[in-house]
């Protein structure tokens, strides 16, 4: 082998070059830079990822503005219907507010056998206590929910029911006063 | 991954929608009448009644008036079966004139808009007691009730949204041991002035 051939191809090495020869096809050879594919645009992947990223910051400002929706809805439920204190306020109003002093509510003919809780001062005095004699007598069983509602309905319509009687009587009066008025001259 | 991405997305925002959209369905109420301003009231009166009854308590109540097998909770239930809510304010001051008559005209106000009719008003000198009842109608149907009783010492505003039999209502004072707090206070009242004079 002929060593000086190797190191600068001087001399001559018969087998180094037949071996040369063989692997001629495989020499490199230097030509043009591949041309990238037509398809292949840079900003296309680019334009993919902020797509993608426009996606996910949309997908969590919807989740935060439902979570902010959601907590300001049951926000507004948890004060409409209080539950605890609503429940011990209303116990408070029932022990404050009954005394034997005050006005009574007329015995209902079909209730003289459970006696009923003389209501007291009127402003107050709105909770019917039907869940406690009428329900009692029915066998009805309601959980502190139930009874909460049922007196918060109770209370609503008393006052609705008593005010409306208020106007109705009002009106009728002044009616009346008329035609007497009427009469009179 | 990227569907389920997609698809969770269109999700959320379908909910949103819905949501936002009932939320704000239920808080338009036309009939339903804003009583934030009076809150200032509170510190004021010596008596203070709020009852706010609607939504799920409303259901719930409902509910329980089924439960009672009674010949008076069957009417009552009856009578509200359409109701989808009462809001109710009452303000007793201990003084003459301790609270601003703009704050209940602001009120009065409200039911100058459309759709609420006059059903009746009263003017008396005495105790500056005015009454208003108003009703609001869609179609045939009624879908509010507002009464609104202002006399020196006191505020009673009460706003029914929904149908109503109102007659029915007011029969209702007296039934299912509901008292009849007006007219026994009137009453009351008279026999106590009657010796007076």
């Amino acid at each position: 082998m002929n060593e000086e051939y190797l190191w600068d191809k001087t001399g001559k090495d018969p087998e180094i070059e037949s071996l040369e020869k063989a692997l001629s096809a495989f020499r490199y050879k230097e030509t043009e830079p591949p041309a990238l594919p037509s398809n292949v645009i840079a900003f296309k992947s680019e334009k993919k990822s902020s797509r993608k990223g426009f996606l996910f910051g949309l997908a969590v400002a919807a989740c935060l503005a439902f979570v902010v929706v959601a907590l300001g809805a049951w926000l507004q439920v948890s004060n409409q219907q209080p539950k605890g204190e609503g429940l011990a306020e209303m116990e408070l109003i029932k022990e404050n507010f009954v005394s034997e002093d005050d006005l009574k509510i007329k015995e209902d003919e079909t209730n003289k056998q459970t006696p009923i809780k003389p209501i007291a001062k009127i402003r107050k005095a709105v909770v019917a206590p039907l869940s406690e004699t009428q329900a009692r007598s029915n066998k009805v069983k309601l959980t502190k929910e139930e009874q909460y509602a049922y007196d918060q309905l109770m209370r609503a319509l008393t006052i609705t029911s008593s005010k409306l009687n208020l106007v109705k009587k009002k009106v009728q009066g002044e009616e009346e006063q008329k035609t007497a008025v009427k009469e009179g001259s | 991954m990227k569907m389920l991405f997609n698809n969770s997305i269109k999700i959320i925002l379908l909910m949103m929608f819905v949501f936002t959209a009932v939320s704000v369905n239920a808080q338009q109420d036309p009939a339903r009448l804003q009583f934030e301003k009076l809150k200032k009231l509170e510190d004021k009166a010596v008596d203070v009644i709020e009852v706010n009854i609607d939504g799920k308590l409303l259901d719930l109540a409902k509910r329980v008036l089924l439960k009672i097998k009674n010949k008076d909770a069957v009417k009552v239930g009856e009578a509200i079966k359409g109701l989808k809510g009462i809001y109710v304010r009452v303000f007793n001051f201990e003084k003459e004139n301790e609270y601003n008559v703009a704050d209940v005209d602001e009120i009065r106000a409200q039911l100058q808009t459309p759709g609420w009719e006059k059903l009746a008003n009263v003017r008396s000198k005495k105790n500056n007691q005015k009454i208003d009842v108003y009703t609001m109608f869609t179609g045939d149907v009624m879908s509010g009730i507002a009464v609104v009783i202002s006399e020196s010492k006191s505020i009673a505003l009460v706003n029914v949204i929904g149908p109503i039999d109102i007659d029915l209502l007011v029969e209702l004072g007296g039934h299912l041991n509901i008292p009849e707090i007006g007219i026994e206070k009137e009453n009351k009242q008279e026999k106590k002035e009657k010796p007076e004079n």
